[in-house]
């Protein structure tokens, strides 16, 4: 495959991509080539304020498409910003180095932060006919407990040869509902074959495990960014037009004294940095910033639930980040709410 | 409850009867009887055209209404009675439901005070409501009554920090959070100015240049005893009038925790001011005829400063 100046010539790449990974599938039992993976980004910049982890962004044919160009892994990285507040990340380096490079454009670009997709969103294909789940990653890392206490849980189950232990479902349900969902596998059947294959990550990631059509890859990552964009509409309309405060509802209960300790330094996996403002035996008000943005926040916090308060026009995406990096860290289950409605899901 | 954040509280726990709750269960009142409201409005008199800025307004299927916030120990009763006459057909400029006739009117306190024929509700601790037979909106005022001796004192902060009225204990701990952000990695710093613009949130529009610039005084008297005293050597005043990180800054967690530490001393745990008379001051200047905010202050208070009225 030549030089792609075109979105039709990544089609064709990607397409024959799929394609070779089915051969060798269908082969060899199973795929050898580095599989498409897309990374949802949430962006509050357009794409020249922002630049080009490697190299540098040239246009394709098609408006708000590019492909990076330049010394370092050139026609690596295509990135769709045909959306106002998401874009997509589409690569085909392998996994190590597709999320150093995201995972580092993110970090330096204050405004640029990934898609922080809910358990609804991750769960966005339950019961809907062409898919089937095929299973899922949990995870709670126990992070403000000590190394020695740390009540940590990690379990990735690919239902199938899963589903021939008895009583296993009945663990995977419980562990479920009482820890934080960070990957999700499904598959699309048609006429009893799998056409799609993916993986979602609570991070914004997907992972295209198995696919035989480049247009139904796209439009199914498409309509996950669509999902995202409107949730975030939602929830920046709601935060402009009141004073309320989004609620985050936990499964674990949060030790609230190390949960202070922790955002007093900036430190965690949270990246908070908050000061404690108010004191009771089971209710803290902190007030700081969220260092990924650096924009403002006030948190309350209880034993099993948070308040977070956005001021100004700080980026309503610290809502889904706090809360789904809070429940894998720290409090499981975690939900967002306004005004008893489910948001972000 | 500490006096230092009673007007906060104030809007806080009123704001919360918009709302709805999870964890601990709770359902405003307001809410419960389908209000939307809006803290940014200036409304009109029906036929003279003479502007008003009720605190709060809010209109559901049922009904529509005014809140007016006060921690003054003055009858607000002419304030309200003059809200009676706003015009509702400019509802709509607000995303509002419209309605034909006068709004409820209620004075929102922490304390009782005897604001003559307008319905009150007392929002310290745990609610209080007054008068509510006074409201025409059935739904509402069943609503009210079904609500009285809720706890209110685990509701969420709310974005507004500073209020035109803050004293200097209160303008600290207003600016705890955005004094933080001005160590973000290559800071331009804030102003002054700036900082009571995103102290006043959702009310920056309301308050006029002259309160804003009273507001400036007082914030940077505070930021000067942060700067030579709690965060002194890492931060600094620019010519320009910008609080900026010095050179000694570096984002890591022992500084970071260091700053948090010495904020904290200095909005929560000390009273250290260059002047001593600033305890409890009112501010009496800033008032300018710009400031579409304040005049009606004036006629119905002692206290000329009165934000709350």
């Amino acid at each position: 495959m030549g030089r792609i100046q075109t979105l039709q010539d990544l089609k064709v790449m990607l397409q024959a991509g799929f394609e070779d990974n089915e051969a060798i599938l269908a082969r060899y039992g199973l795929t050898r080539l580095t599989q498409l993976k897309a990374y949802l980004l949430e962006t509050n910049y357009p794409i020249d304020e922002v630049g080009c982890p490697l190299g540098a962004w040239s246009s394709l044919d098609a408006g708000g498409w590019y492909v990076n160009r330049g010394p370092l892994s050139p026609n690596t990285l295509f990135l769709d910003t045909t959306r106002e507040r998401v874009w997509i990340l589409y690569t085909l380096l392998d996994a190590t180095e597709a999320d150093a490079v995201t995972d580092g454009w993110v970090k330096h670009i204050k405004g640029l932060d990934r898609c922080w997709l809910s358990r609804s969103h991750l769960l966005h294909y339950d019961n809907k006919e062409p898919w089937q789940q095929r299973g899922l990653g949990l995870k709670f890392s126990d992070g403000l407990a000590s190394d020695d206490e740390a009540g940590r849980f990690s379990l990735k189950a690919w239902y199938g040869a899963t589903e021939k232990i008895p009583g296993l479902a009945e663990v995977l349900n419980t562990a479920k509902e009482s820890f934080a969902i960070y990957s999700t596998r499904w598959q699309k059947l048609k006429e009893d074959s799998v056409t799609l294959a993916v993986e979602w990550y609570s991070n914004g990631k997907v992972t295209i495990n198995r696919a035989t059509d480049v247009d139904e890859v796209m439009l199914s990552i498409s309509d996950m960014a669509n999902l995202y964009e409107d949730a975030l509409a939602e929830a920046t309309g709601l935060r402009n037009d009141g004073l309320g405060a989004f609620e985050l509802n936990f499964t674990q209960s949060i030790d609230l004294e190390a949960f202070s300790k922790t955002v007093a330094m900036g430190r965690g996996r949270m990246n908070l940095w908050l000061i404690e403002t108010e004191t009771e035996p089971d209710f803290r008000r902190f007030k700081g910033v969220d260092l990924h943005t650096w924009d403002r926040v006030f948190l309350d916090v209880g034993p099993d639930f948070a308040y977070l308060t956005i001021p100004g026009k700080g980026c309503v995406n610290a809502a889904p980040r706090i809360a789904t990096i809070q429940g894998e860290d720290n409090a499981g289950r975690t939900s967002i709410f306004f005004d008893g409605v489910e948001v972000f899901g | 409850m500490a006096e230092l954040d009673r007007r906060i509280v104030l809007w806080r726990n009123t704001i919360a009867l918009f709302h709805e709750r999870n964890r601990p269960r709770f359902i405003g009142p307001f809410r419960k009887a389908g209000y939307a409201y809006r803290v940014e409005t200036a409304l009109s008199i029906r036929r003279t055209g003479e502007e008003r800025n009720p605190d709060i307004v809010a209109s559901s299927p049922s009904g529509w209404l005014v809140i007016e916030l006060t921690c003054n120990d003055h009858s607000k009763a002419d304030k309200l009675d003059s809200y009676r006459k706003i015009d509702p057909r400019n509802l709509g400029l607000y995303g509002l439901q419209i309605h034909q006739s006068a709004p409820d009117t209620i004075c929102s306190r922490l304390s009782e005070v005897d604001d003559g024929e307008h319905s009150q509700i007392i929002v310290k601790d745990t609610v209080v409501v007054k008068k509510v037979d006074l409201l025409s909106d059935e739904v509402l005022r069943l609503a009210l009554l079904d609500f009285s001796g809720t706890d209110l004192t685990r509701l969420p902060t709310i974005p507004i920090g500073l209020l035109p009225e803050s004293k200097n204990h209160e303008v600290r701990r207003g600016l705890v959070a955005i004094v933080m952000q001005i160590f973000q990695p290559d800071s331009k710093g804030k102003t002054a100015y700036q900082m009571v613009e995103e102290g006043l949130d959702k009310l920056s529009d309301k308050v006029g240049a002259g309160r804003k610039t009273a507001m400036k005084r007082r914030v940077e008297k505070e930021m000067e005893v942060l700067m030579n005293h709690h965060l002194k050597g890492y931060l600094e005043l620019k010519g320009d009038g910008s609080y900026v990180p010095t050179g000694r800054f570096r984002e890591h967690p022992k500084t970071l925790e260091r700053i948090s530490s010495a904020l904290q001393e200095w909005a929560y745990t000390t009273q250290q001011c260059i002047d001593p008379s600033d305890f409890g001051a009112v501010e009496h200047d800033g008032r300018g005829s710009e400031d579409g905010y304040t005049p009606e202050d004036d006629r119905t208070t002692s206290d000329p400063g009165s934000f709350m009225r």
